[in-house]
Parts: structure tokens; C-alpha cells; sequence
């Protein structure tokens, strides 16, 4: 029994979280959304609960407290094989049998970025309001600056 | 009294009531007889002295402590006998006259009855005429006219009074003497209507007979009946024993399958009788309906309480409906209730499979499959979700799987029918099924995607005959 949502393909029995081939990076919060999707699926609610996640209460615009994915039972995740340098970033993720989150994957390291303030800083959204925005906007550029104080004629 | 005061005797042998309301024995009968017979002369209205033919005689001993078997003799022209009128003033033993070819017999109601419970005989499909007050009886009965016996000389006693219970027996009189018919009856609580209001209850209860079949969803499938009882218009249980019994008591103007109601005893003539009741009885609540009937429209608050007995003989108890309810879902919350492993889980291995290959559309168990397994449902083979069509209990299959399966599969693997597995697209999701004993179930609520993820809830409940609910709680996820 397995549910699969990119990259990651959920193994029920095993209780095992398999990484795709030739993904090295991972981000927390897709994985816990990916957990969710899973342990809420049609092959997954027969099985215990995969993950809790706590963390990304909002601090003010476009900034959230660091999410914190807790593997429950026996749950790890695991990468692919090969020799390369694993990271799961985005978030912290603990838990797992032993608080491993980790499993096992013969020439792989994983690094696993903790943080124990971690925030979640949105991009590309409505950082600044559209007034601030347009009076950011509108002040002269460096050159422009320079260009002034070039040009300026003194007394 | 004398005797004689009371009766006349014809130069022929007719033997006639004259007057008085004194019932004298076979013996006083045959012994005033024989003293007239020895007389020098006739007197009065009594025409018999020793110059006439011996007018009777014993068969048997004379036993004023036992029945007599009395026969009045025909000697030439002269034939003593007795009228009808006149056997209505005689008992205790039996009449035969004109050569035999005329026979009166004795009949006596013994038995627990409820004081004056009045009291009929049937002979022959009909009523006898009552010449006697109500209670026990000891009467003569007509039982050969004409060297014939009327319905091979058998009658019924019956006693059907609207507020007790009924009671009858059959009685063969052929032999002649006195035949004792056992009767018992008792004041019936349970009729609580007036004969009226029992009446118009024809409105609410139809009863047909023929050839039917019915199941009670118990778990024993489709049983044949000889005939229907329907209720309608809340028609209660007890509404419909009181209706049945009036449809059978003394005085019932109805006909049932061709039959007076009043003599009405049973379905099927292959059936073993309910004197006290012919429909069935009821006690403590519940209506205990005779054998062959089928019962329909009983109202769901006595959805239990009656209990029938099919034509094959096996009784046949309607099962108790318990539900599941999960609520306070949204669309797309996913939903299993499943049995509880005993340690909060999910037992998934209810069942054992026998090894079956992919492909298959049916999956027979090691295990009897559980009396409160819907007939169609969802199962879990491996873990994977198949819907049933049918089940067979007796030989423990699950079939008409929907998709066929997919995999081979191995007695180790796990298999388990959930009570309610879905996703829903409604507010709650409900799970009814016949309840067989209490059990504990573990509920699980999911919904990993949308606007709302919902941290798993999960709770066990304890699952009773009257069901369990739970609403889940909604915290929303990260």
C-alpha cells in the first residue's frame, strides 16, 4: 500500500517516506503537506497518523513562525541511494524511531537544518503595501543621486 | 323431584320432558324406567307397566360412580326413546335407541376456567344450540341419527369470551359413556379494549392468507409464510392481538380463509394449535404470533417486540437496528469506522482469507462472517478498498468484489469491513446494521487538503444496541 505525491511516496506498511531518485533537497513544509494529503488518502486512513506539524503561526505580513514536522511512530524519511549530500531545509523535522527522522541510505548524508527560531518569509506577496511600495519606488536611484550632486552648481 | 314428575312416557316408548329444569343421570333414567316396568299398571302420563316390552338396559355394569351406557329398547312397535328436548335433561353417560341407529353421548368440560366462562360446542362446522348456562357442562350430545354418526361423532368444546384467553378441545363421542373435554381459561390483560373500539381496528390490521416470504434482515434470509398479518395507521402490537382475538371470539361475525372466526383455530392444518390465542399470543410486551404468519408494518418503537415462527417451523426473531453517526463532517472529510483492536486501533484482521488469486471477484473467510455485517458494503483485502455486492454466511464469502483483485492473496493477509468507509460530500455519514452484541469502534476523521486541513481526529466509541454518535472536532492543521 502506497500513496504518492511528488516527490515523496508514502509506504504504509513500512511506515517509510521514500524520497524520488535525484531529489536532494526537501522542503518541510511540502513534506508535511504531502503527509497530509497521504495519511487523509483512501490507502492511508487505515494506517496511524504519519506527521504533526506545529509552527507557522503568523508573525505579520509575509512572516510565519518556523514549521516543525514531527514524525510519529516508526515513520523516517528516506532518500534515494547514491552518494550525494541530502538536505531537509524549510523547517525543522524530528521524530521517527529513536527521534530519528532519518532512515538509513547506504552513501548518502543528510543534513538535516534546524533552527530553534526559525521563520517562514513569504516572497513575491504583499510584503509591503501598495503605498509603501509606490514611495519605495519613488525615490531617485544612486545614479540619479550622483548625477545631481555632479550637476549641482554650487554658489 | 321424582323423575317421573318430570317426564312421560307414550304407549310407543316416546320418552318426553314434561316439565321442571332438573338434569337427572343416564342411571335415574334407566332406573325409572325399569320400575315402571315391573309395575302392575300403568299410571298418569307414564304408559309403561310389566305388560309393556323391557324398555332398557346396561351395557356395563351399573356404577352409579361412572358413566352409564344406556339402551333404550325397541320391541315390536313399541320403541322407547328420547327427543331431543328430553337428552337436554339427562347426562352423565350416553343414550342409544332405535336399534342404535339413534345415539346421545355424554360430554363434560373439565379444566381451570375463569368462573361462568360461557361455553359452546361445535359439531359438524356449527354451533350446537345452548341449553345450558355458562361454566363447566355435562350434557348429551346428538351423535348418530339415522345409523349415521354426525362428523364421525366428533365435537369441539370451546370457550372464547372477549377479555379472557381462549381455550378449546376436540372430543370423539362415538364410544358412547362420557367424554371429558379439557378447557382452561384466565382473565387476558392484555385485552384492553371494548369490543367496539376492538372492532374498529379493521381500519389499521388486514389480515391475508396465501403463500408469502419475508426477512427480517436477522441474518436467515427470505422465509415462507402461509399468510400475512399487515399493519398500518401506527397500529400498535397490542392493538393488533386485541383485533385478532375479536376476529376469533365466540361471537365474531367474521370468516377467515372460509372459516367462522369463531371456530378459527389455525393456519395450517400442519401446525401445532394456540388454543388460548389462534393469531398468537402476547406477553410482556411483546406479540407472539403463530406459526405461518408474517408480520408487516410493525412501527419502529416495537421494531423488536413480536416474534414469528416461519412455515418451516423456525422461529424467527426480528434483529435489533443499530446506527453509527459521525458528524459535524465537511465535503471531502474522509471517513473510517472500524472495530476496535482492543488497544485503540484498527483491528484489521478480523477475518482470515482463504488464498484467493488477482482477479477474483469473491473472497470466502476462514471466520463466520459476524451477523452485523451489512449485506453490502465496503471490505479492506491487504489493506486495500474493494465494495461487496453480497454475502453468503454459509459459506463465508464475500462476493461481487468491485474492482476484482488486484493482487494474489494469502491467508496472512489481513482482511476487515469497516462500518462506514468513504469520503464524504455530506455533513454526517451514518453506518446502520442489525446489532448482534456490543462492541467498540474507532473513528477516524481526515482531511489533509482544501481550505481547511483538519488534524486527525480519532476516537473509539462504545457501540450498544442503541447505537453510538460522535461529532468530530474540527482543529485545523498547519
Amino acid at each position: 500500500m502506497t500513496y504518492y505525491v511528488a516527490p515523496f511516496t508514502f509506504r504504509f506498511p513500512q511506515a517509510v517516506i521514500d524520497v524520488d531518485a535525484a531529489v536532494a533537497d526537501v522542503d518541510c513544509i511540502s513534506l508535511y503537506a504531502a503527509a497530509k494529503l497521504a495519511q487523509a488518502s483512501e490507502e492511508g486512513i487505515i494506517y496511524d497518523r504519519i506527521a504533526a506539524g506545529s509552527g507557522l503561526s503568523l508573525l505579520g505580513p509575509g512572516v510565519q513562525v518556523g514549521l516543525t514536522v514531527e514524525l510519529l511512530g516508526a515513520w523516517q524519511l528516506r532518500f534515494g541511494s547514491g552518494n550525494y549530500i541530502a538536505r531537509v531545509a524549510g523547517g525543522n523535522l524530528v521524530g521517527g524511531p529513536g527521534d530519528d527522522p532519518i532512515a538509513y541510505t547506504p552513501g548518502v548524508q543528510t543534513l538535516l537544518i534546524q533552527s530553534a527560531a526559525s521563520t517562514v518569509v513569504t516572497t513575491g506577496g504583499t510584503a509591503l503595501s501598495p503605498a509603501e511600495s509606490a514611495k519605495l519606488l519613488s525615490l531617485p536611484s544612486a545614479s540619479d543621486t550622483a548625477t545631481a550632486v555632479w550637476t549641482k552648481t554650487l554658489p | 323431584m321424582p323423575i317421573g314428575s318430570d317426564f312421560s312416557i307414550s304407549a310407543t316408548g316416546d320418552v318426553r320432558h314434561t316439565s321442571g329444569t332438573t338434569v337427572y343421570s343416564v342411571l335415574e333414567l334407566h332406573a325409572w324406567l325399569q320400575d315402571l316396568a315391573d309395575d302392575v299398571a300403568a299410571s298418569g302420563n307414564d304408559l309403561l307397566d310389566i305388560l309393556a316390552p323391557n324398555p332398557s338396559k346396561l351395557d356395563g355394569p351399573r356404577d352409579a360412580a361412572v358413566a352409564s351406557r344406556l339402551n333404550l329398547l325397541t320391541s315390536g312397535s313399541v320403541a322407547f326413546n328420547l327427543d331431543d328436548d328430553a337428552a337436554q335433561y339427562i347426562n352423565f353417560g350416553s343414550v342409544k335407541q332405535a336399534a342404535a341407529a339413534v345415539q346421545y353421548s355424554g360430554l363434560k368440560t373439565i379444566g381451570g376456567i375463569v368462573a361462568a366462562s360461557p361455553i359452546y360446542v361445535v359439531q359438524n362446522g356449527a354451533k350446537l344450540t345452548k341449553f345450558w348456562a355458562d361454566g363447566h357442562i355435562q350434557i348429551l350430545v346428538k351423535v348418530k341419527t339415522g345409523g349415521a354418526l354426525i362428523d364421525s361423532g366428533n365435537v369441539t368444546a370451546f370457550s372464547r369470551k372477549w377479555g379472557q384467553t381462549y381455550s378449546h378441545f376436540d372430543v370423539a363421542l362415538s364410544a358412547g359413556g362420557e367424554s371429558n373435554a379439557a378447557l382452561s381459561t384466565a382473565s387476558d390483560s392484555n385485552i384492553v379494549l371494548t369490543e367496539a373500539n376492538a372492532a374498529a381496528l379493521s381500519a389499521k390490521v388486514t389480515v391475508t392468507f396465501g403463500d408469502t416470504t419475508l426477512d427480517l434482515g436477522n441474518g436467515n434470509g427470505s422465509k415462507a409464510y402461509k399468510g400475512t398479518i399487515a399493519l398500518t395507521g401506527g397500529c400498535t402490537l397490542q392493538e393488533a392481538y386485541q383485533y385478532l382475538q375479536y376476529l376469533t371470539r365466540e361471537t365474531s361475525a367474521a370468516t377467515l380463509n372460509g372459516i367462522p372466526g369463531w371456530r378459527y383455530r389455525v393456519l395450517n392444518a400442519a401446525y401445532t394449535e394456540i388454543p388460548s390465542a389462534p393469531f398468537g399470543t402476547f406477553a410482556g410486551g411483546t406479540f407472539f404470533v403463530a406459526r405461518g404468519w408474517a408480520l408487516t408494518g410493525v412501527q419502529a418503537a416495537e421494531s423488536t417486540r413480536y416474534q414469528l415462527t416461519a412455515h418451516d417451523g423456525t422461529t424467527q426473531v426480528p434483529p435489533t437496528f443499530a446506527s453509527i453517526t459521525v458528524g459535524n463532517l465537511v465535503s471531502g472529510d474522509r471517513i473510517l469506522v472500524t472495530r476496535d483492536n482492543g488497544s485503540g486501533g484498527v483491528l484489521k484482521d478480523e477475518y482470515t482469507p482463504v488464498a484467493d488469486l488477482s482477479g477474483a471477484t469473491s473472497l470466502t473467510v476462514v471466520e463466520t462472517i459476524k451477523t452485523d455485517t451489512p449485506a453490502s458494503g465496503v471490505i479492506r483485502i491487504k489493506g486495500r478498498r474493494y465494495a461487496y455486492s453480497a454475502i453468503n454466511t454459509g459459506t463465508k464469502t464475500f462476493s461481487g468484489l468491485s474492482p476484482a483483485l488486484v493482487e494474489n492473496i494469502v491467508t496472512a493477509d489481513d482482511v476487515f469491513v469497516p462500518l462506514i468507509d468513504i469520503q464524504t460530500a455530506a455533513t454526517s455519514e451514518t453506518a446502520s446494521f442489525t446489532f448482534a452484541s456490543a462492541f467498540t469502534a474507532r473513528v477516524d476523521v481526515r482531511n489533509g487538503s482544501g481550505a481547511s486541513p483538519l488534524i486527525p481526529f480519532q476516537t473509539t466509541l462504545s457501540v450498544t444496541s442503541a447505537g453510538a454518535s460522535v461529532n468530530a472536532s474540527r482543529n485545523l492543521d498547519v
